[in-house]
């Protein structure tokens, strides 16, 4: 049993190819863009397009395309429910009938759209993480939410939580990990029984594991006020962000392709 | 020669297989424990034996080789992992960290409910668990685990295995962040509740020194390999190989080694301090 295996969202690899070194400012922005980009369009070909350009990304930052793509199994089920019900609702021109549904043209377009965004949204995201450490990310949401400051946004606050909800991810994971199987070595069955007894028997986890959170949240606390930790005012770093020439090619290259695609949207149907 | 217990053959784990994360834990490793002995696996941090403690009961499939237990195959499909769990009973690290029930009672008594014991028979096994731990039964049941000290918990933890009388005890630093009185109490405990038993047990530390007295048979394990095994005497004698693996030896072994040196006839392989002194005592002119 090891609940690490599939979850890819979160997780950072070290490394120091082209996409680890860039600005997480521009990744953030970059992504924010490519986002955009997925729920602007509804056809094949971008979609297409995105995806070769978000898999070049993965193979510049030297990650493993199928331990990458492997990603996407958490939420496989959550994409294929999303196209059935698209396709079966949505209404329209009729293909074919069974049962008490109807499947339509239309709705094997929104489907299929819906579903490609899912993907695209997941891979792009964790493409994003895997090559950007926590302190990198806290620093560019900081650094990216500070203009907000004037109207009262606690900026690092903000990125402070996020980056520590983030790091927590797979301890708390561990920690379930190691939980489950010393309930499960007195005894203990998860998958058993009726669903009241099945939601009974998480009892004996969620209490150690809220037991453990918030000891481990005192402790990081302590610990960061051991070290004068007192929020962002006057805090300085030991490395700044910098946008480099590196960057702005990125920049250049990404944005070149985004609008390519942008503008790539012929009339007509799905698959033009 | 008694019967062997527990058995592995060739047993390897690889953790997070086909991700960046890949780790080979394990590789190659052969254990046989005869029934009713107490084995030690001793090994430094990292070097896989919590990995592989966890194999004994199944709660991790090998990804090499096999585990028996009473010479049933643990990976074979079919078999009945509950029947197999109540058979070998299994002290995490730090157990007082899964305590999550009302009262002290309900906490000892979940194994045993799961096993489905019958009303009369529950509170007998606690009492004599909580008891086997040095803790009074009659003031201690009812409260909340979490108002308990952290020693207190660890052993109401431990009370929470016992009471089920496994067969085969495997516990996984048993004494960890305890003090030195602590830890011999902890042991000496296990000690007696295992014999009164006939339990076999499986007790994983990261040092020689604590579990010498205890235990009839040592793995040494490095880097997911057996290196060496044999009685803990017969470990002592090689105090290189052992500071070499960072496992620790106890002072009165060194100063026997430093006596040798100064050519003093006393044996080297003493794995308590009241032997030692006898040994030194018995050559002193």
């Amino acid at each position: 049993m090891e609940l690490m295996k599939n979850i890819t969202l979160g997780q950072f690899i070290p490394g120091d190819s082209l996409v680890h070194r860039l600005d997480p400012r521009v990744k953030i922005a970059l992504l924010f863009l490519i986002m955009v980009q997925i729920f602007a369009t509804d056809r094949l070909l971008p979609y297409g397009l995105l995806m070769v350009f978000i898999l070049l990304a993965a193979v510049l930052a030297k990650l493993k395309l199928k331990f990458f793509i492997r990603g996407l199994k958490p939420i496989l089920i959550l994409i294929a429910i999303t196209f059935f019900f698209n396709a079966v609702f949505a209404g329209g021109r009729p293909l074919v009938s069974f049962w008490k549904f109807t499947l339509t043209a239309e709705g094997l377009h929104l489907g299929a759209a819906m579903s490609l965004r899912l993907i695209l949204l997941i891979l792009s995201t964790s493409l994003l993480t895997l090559t950007t450490s926590p302190i990198q990310m806290t620093d560019a949401l900081e650094s990216l939410l500070s203009p907000f400051r004037r109207v009262g946004l606690p900026a690092h606050e903000l990125a402070m939580m996020t980056t520590i909800a983030l790091r927590f991810i797979p301890l708390m994971l561990e920690e379930t990990e190691k939980i489950m199987k010393a309930q499960m070595a007195r005894g203990a069955e998860f998958e058993r029984g009726s669903l009241y007894r099945r939601a009974r028997s998480l009892i004996p986890i969620l209490v150690p594991l809220f037991v453990h959170a918030f000891r481990h949240a005192e402790e990081l606390a302590v610990a960061m006020e051991a070290r004068c930790y007192r929020g962002g005012e006057g805090r300085t770093r030991l490395k700044t962000l910098r946008v480099s020439s590196l960057d702005l090619w990125a920049c250049l290259w990404a944005g070149a392709i985004l609008v390519l695609i942008a503008t790539f949207h012929p009339p007509g149907g799905f698959f033009h | 020669m008694k019967s062997t217990v527990i058995r592995t053959e060739e047993l390897g784990y690889t953790y997070l297989a086909g991700t960046p994360w890949e780790r080979q834990a394990l590789l190659g490793v052969n254990l046989s424990i005869p029934r009713g002995s107490i084995a030690g696996i001793v090994g430094p941090t990292g070097s896989g034996k919590t990995t592989l403690a966890l194999h004994l009961n199944a709660l991790l499939t090998p990804s090499q080789g096999k585990v028996f237990v009473d010479g049933a195959d643990l990976a074979a499909p079919g078999l009945d992992l509950r029947e197999i769990r109540r058979k070998v009973g299994m002290v995490f690290q730090y157990p007082e960290h899964q305590v999550f029930e009302e009262t002290v009672f309900e906490e000892v008594a979940f194994g045993l409910r799961n096993m489905g014991l019958s009303r009369d028979e529950i509170p007998l096994r606690v009492q004599e668990a909580l008891e086997s731990m040095d803790l009074h039964f009659a003031s201690l049941k009812d409260r909340s685990p979490f108002t308990l000290s952290g020693g207190e918990m660890r052993r109401v933890a431990l009370a929470g295995v016992l009471a089920m009388r496994p067969e085969i005890l495997v516990m996984d630093e048993p004494t960890a962040g305890l003090d030195g009185l602590g830890r011999e109490r902890m042991l000496r405990r296990i000690h007696s509740f295992s014999r009164d038993m006939q339990m076999t047990v499986v007790i994983v530390s990261h040092g020689m020194e604590e579990i010498a007295s205890l235990v009839d048979q040592v793995y040494i394990l490095d880097s997911g390999k057996i290196l060496k095994f044999g009685p803990p005497r017969e470990i002592f004698l090689e105090k290189e190989f052992l500071e070499e693996h960072h496992l620790g030896i106890p002072e009165y072994t060194r100063l026997m080694h430093l006596l040798i040196r100064r050519d003093m006839p006393v044996r080297a392989d003493v794995i308590t301090l009241e032997e030692a002194r006898v040994e030194i005592l018995s050559k002193w002119s």
